[in-house]
């Protein structure tokens, strides 16, 4: 058996998915980085450390997943909204895709060593 | 807000920018200014204004040396400690051709480039300023002493012996500043 810390191995999973979860979010529209955080930490277990979530924007940012703009806030000072590219729109369909199928299979795999 | 909340906040950011320290100047300065702008935010959400409130919403944001380990993760920077080899480069470049002519400076120039601690356009300037290090005015000084020589030559001689001395320094700060982050794709011009 291969033996994996429960701690490592949710912080993999939230690895391999928090970019994807960034996209969904900004799937309902543009949002600036502090409510996206607020938004991603409000689930469980997705955000450890808030501060972690801006590499993840700049580094989405230059794959040209997303994209930002200054706009003018309700309050304060200008503000660096978030927004989805067609690009991401596409990187995130497929990543929608491909869970669905992975998660499926892995779901009746778990199912089936119930059973027997 | 209190002056003591001032000074945990302004801490936070000094410390997050010198754990960003090696990276390119404007990435550094848009995620400081993300971060400075998600605790201005943060901090209108306070309830109160007390020291532990605003400890813990610093904690929240996470450890500085987290933000930008992963910062270095996701735009595969990789970090390099320096080591023997490039300790080694820079002695032998500067002084390997005066324990062994030529040769000495040779085998400094091939760790320099064995090195993934300096881009290219480092290890250029490291091998052509100056092709030999400093076994060549010190070599060339043994003239220099002799009367016969014009302000020209002296001239010359005060270049040779600075210019790789200059080089090389340049070389040791940056691979000082890569201590905490080597820029594997400083190239890229995206950054």
């Amino acid at each position: 058996m291969v033996e994996v810390r429960q701690g490592s191995l949710v912080s993999q999973m939230r690895r391999g998915t928090i970019a994807y979860c960034v996209m969904a979010l900004l799937r309902e529209g543009s949002r600036y980085g502090f409510d996206l955080v607020r938004a991603l930490g409000s689930v469980d277990g997705m955000v450890t450390s808030e501060g972690t979530i801006y590499p993840l924007l700049a580094r989405l940012r230059r794959d040209g997943l997303v994209e930002s703009a200054w706009r003018e806030s309700p309050s304060g000072p200008p503000r660096r909204y978030y927004e989805l590219t067609k690009s991401g729109e596409t990187s995130l369909q497929e990543f929608i895709e491909e869970w669905a199928r992975f998660s499926d299979a892995v779901d009746g795999l778990l199912r089936k060593g119930r059973q027997s | 807000m209190s002056a003591n909340h001032e000074k945990l906040i302004d801490g936070y950011l000094k410390d997050l920018e010198r754990e960003l320290r090696g990276f390119p100047r404007n990435r550094r300065l848009e995620l400081l200014a993300e971060v400075r702008d998600h605790i201005a935010q943060a901090r209108t959400t306070l309830s109160s204004e007390s020291d532990a409130e605003a400890k813990t919403m610093l904690e929240r944001i996470g450890d500085p040396a987290d933000i930008a380990a992963e910062a270095r993760d996701r735009f595969e920077v990789r970090t390099v400690r320096p080591g023997a080899l490039e300790f080694g480069a820079l002695i032998l470049l500067a002084i390997g051709g005066l324990v062994l002519p030529i040769i000495g400076w040779v085998v400094g120039v091939i760790l320099l480039w064995i090195s993934p601690a300096w881009t290219s356009g480092e290890k250029l300037l490291g091998t052509l300023v100056v092709p030999g290090g400093l076994a060549v005015p010190l070599f060339l000084g043994v003239f220099a002493v002799s009367p016969g020589l014009g302000p020209m030559e002296r001239a010359l001689f005060g270049v040779l012996f600075v210019a790789p001395v200059a080089s090389l320094t340049y070389l040791a700060i940056k691979l000082r500043s890569r201590s905490a982050a080597a820029i594997h794709e400083a190239a890229s011009a995206n950054w």
